[in-house]
């Protein structure tokens, strides 16, 4: 039985490492999925400080209105421009990022000491706009703390008393965008590399056989069923780990040749924290894999198992966005969930927050039971007299 | 010695074989020939513990297929209808890797890689991959591979279906040669002159039943004619009413 299984493994293992189609498969994800985080977090990071640096051209209609208010927030660093004859289509268009429109009554207010009117038109679904919806509101905010601050002074009033708190923002939005994509994007990656790594060995071994006529001439050799079963499933897992050990290495080496730094993040990307991420994944890819084979064995060609499998590879990708949207703490309850379990736990341990041992012994302990009852049903599959 | 009993297997509505009884000795060379669809390759794979007779005993050497299908199997090599091969492994890691589960020691399966590709005339082919095989290169690999054990019974599944002329020869010759050296061939086929050039005894099917059962010579005789497929055609017809 362990001989057969040894036999069959060893075949299937040097037949798929022959395949270019199988070891592209393997390594798509280990290099696709450092390269495309550092490449969104180069150029997202680039593409915020640029825009603060440069400087920002408003259309003000009605600068007439309020000579000191345009001198002050170009002092700010935003520039005036003609006004527009339809300023709202304008905005909606995306050709002007915001317009502001200072109304007629403005400079009465301001003398007789009311609320005077202003009128920001921007369209906050762009991030452009919204950026620069941004900065003109801190500008116009300076000027109005300017004005009510000379207006308490000419009152006799401390200005200051006004100001109960001194907040200081320190402004973290570039730096936390980065993070919680980090946190998210790498675990899932992680996991989908677990799915995606050993699918195409999972299907050449099983409908790719049957298609292929193999099967036969290769269940009428004097090994019980069992091995053949045993043995292929190996074969994926081993390339599963694989995939899933090309993958972690990617993200370990990713940090020091991105051109920007990762270092100001509170992220745990060293070695031993993706160790333990491999370790954690090890039975999601053979859960992963279980399922691959038995649905491989249920279909009758290449094609047929390849639809099934593509749609199935994107289950994983559901606990993904819970964990995205509402980032739940790891409790015992949600560590009985394949796929939630392991992204949960790999969230805490790049936060640097440490997990209970029991919650991530529980996450593998549930992982591994799940994937041993899917090879329990793929051996007897393959055992039943209806297999071929 | 493989004997088949009264054996019927259905699928589903269809009758695949009805009754079927033969039997085919060693150092003979024993065809089933019949029409497409007659039950011929349904027969073969009851024998070969593939498919499991509803009704009836199959036995090779008085081995049960359905109670002792393992020992059934050790005694067969079968060379099946399709040739699946694996185009990234050379013909003779195929060999290894079933001589492997048939639990060959790696030197007993050197030996018999030696002799089988002498004997099937591999040696050229014997170390390419089996991507660009022709079909009677890819025959030979799977005789190669079924024969690895050196079974006492040899299963062929229209072994020359899809052959050139000179790889139909070369295959008619292997068969002789199982004979010589005493095994029980069992083919199936639905071409005549094959089955009259080859075989010592031939088992007509149709429609799922043993129509005759003979020597060539004794077929022509039972049907009154002296060409075989005429013997054949008036054995076959009139078809049976269902």
């Amino acid at each position: 039985m362990i001989r057969g299984a040894w036999i069959v493994f060893a075949k299937e293992v040097k037949d798929n490492l022959r395949d270019r189609r199988a070891v592209a498969m393997a390594l798509a994800l280990p290099i696709i999925a450092p390269l495309a985080s550092s490449l969104t977090l180069v150029f997202g990071a680039r593409e915020e400080m640029k825009a603060w640096k440069e400087p920002l051209v408003v259309s003000i209609t009605g600068a007439e209105h309020a000579p000191d208010l345009v001198s002050f927030i170009a002092a700010q660093g935003i520039a005036k421009k003609a006004p527009l004859a339809v300023p709202e289509e304008a905005v909606r268009k995306g050709d002007e990022e915001v317009v502001l429109v200072i109304r007629a009554g403005f400079a009465d207010a301001v003398r007789a000491g009311d609320p005077a009117p202003l009128e920001i038109i921007a369209d906050k679904g762009r991030r452009k706009s919204e950026r620069a919806l941004r900065r003109l509101k801190s500008a116009l905010d300076a000027y109005g703390a300017t004005l009510g601050s000379v207006r308490l002074i000419a009152r006799g009033v401390d200005p200051a008393l006004l100001q109960p708190l001194a907040v200081e923002v320190n402004d973290l939005a570039t730096k936390e965008a980065r993070l919680a994509f980090l946190l998210t994007g790498l675990p899932m990656f992680l996991v989908l590399a677990a799915f995606l790594s050993g699918l195409y060995v999972a299907i050449d071994t099983t409908a790719g056989e049957r298609e292929r006529g193999s099967l036969e001439p290769l269940l009428l050799n004097p090994v019980p069923r069992a091995a053949f079963a045993i043995g292929k499933l190996a074969a994926v897992t081993l390339f599963a780990w694989l995939g899933l050990l090309c993958t972690v290495l990617g993200f370990l080496i990713m940090p020091h040749v991105m051109p920007d730094d990762l270092g100001d993040l509170p992220l745990r990307l060293d070695a031993l924290t993706l160790a333990r991420m491999w370790l954690l994944l090890l039975p999601l890819a053979l859960l992963a894999s279980a399922i691959q084979v038995l649905v491989g064995t249920l279909a009758k060609g290449f094609k047929e198992a390849q639809a099934s499998l593509s749609y199935l590879s994107l289950v994983p990708m559901v606990p993904g966005m819970i964990v995205a949207f509402s980032a739940p703490e790891p409790t015992f309850w949600l560590m009985l969930v394949p796929c939630l379990s392991e992204q949960l736990v790999m969230n805490a341990w790049l936060k640097g927050m440490s997990v209970p041992a029991g919650l991530a012994a529980t996450s593998l302990l549930a992982t591994t039971t799940l994937a041993l009852v899917l090879a329990f049903f793929t051996v007897r599959r393959f055992s039943s007299d209806r297999f071929l | 010695m493989i004997e088949v009993t009264h054996a019927a297997k259905s699928f589903g509505a269809v009758t695949a074989v009805r009754d079927v009884s033969f039997v085919a000795k060693d150092g003979e060379v024993t065809a089933i020939l019949g029409p497409n669809g007659a039950g011929k390759t349904t027969t073969l794979r009851m024998i070969a513990t593939l498919a499991r007779a509803d009704h009836g005993e199959v036995t090779v050497d008085g081995k049960s297929a359905a109670s002792e299908p393992h020992a059934v199997r050790a005694s067969l090599g079968v060379v099946g209808h399709s040739v699946g091969l694996y185009p990234r492994l050379s013909a003779r890691e195929h060999v290894e890797y079933f001589a492997a589960l048939q639990g060959l020691s790696k030197q007993a399966c050197a030996e018999r890689c030696h002799t089988l590709f002498r004997e099937l005339d591999m040696g050229a082919i014997a170390d390419r991959r089996a991507a660009g095989f022709s079909q009677g290169e890819k025959l030979k690999v799977a005789i190669a591979r079924a024969l690895v054990h050196d079974p006492k019974h040899v299963l062929l599944d229209e072994p020359t279906n899809g052959l050139d002329v000179m790889s139909t020869r070369a295959v008619r010759d292997i068969i002789r040669r199982f004979k010589d050296a005493g095994k029980c061939v069992l083919l199936s086929s639905h071409v005549m002159q094959e089955v009259a050039a080859l075989c010592d005894r031939i088992v007509v099917i149709a429609h799922g039943v043993v129509r005759a059962t003979g020597t060539p010579d004794e077929l022509r005789a039972l049907a009154g004619k002296s060409d075989l497929e005429d013997a054949f055609v008036s054995i076959v017809t009139p078809e049976p009413t269902r």
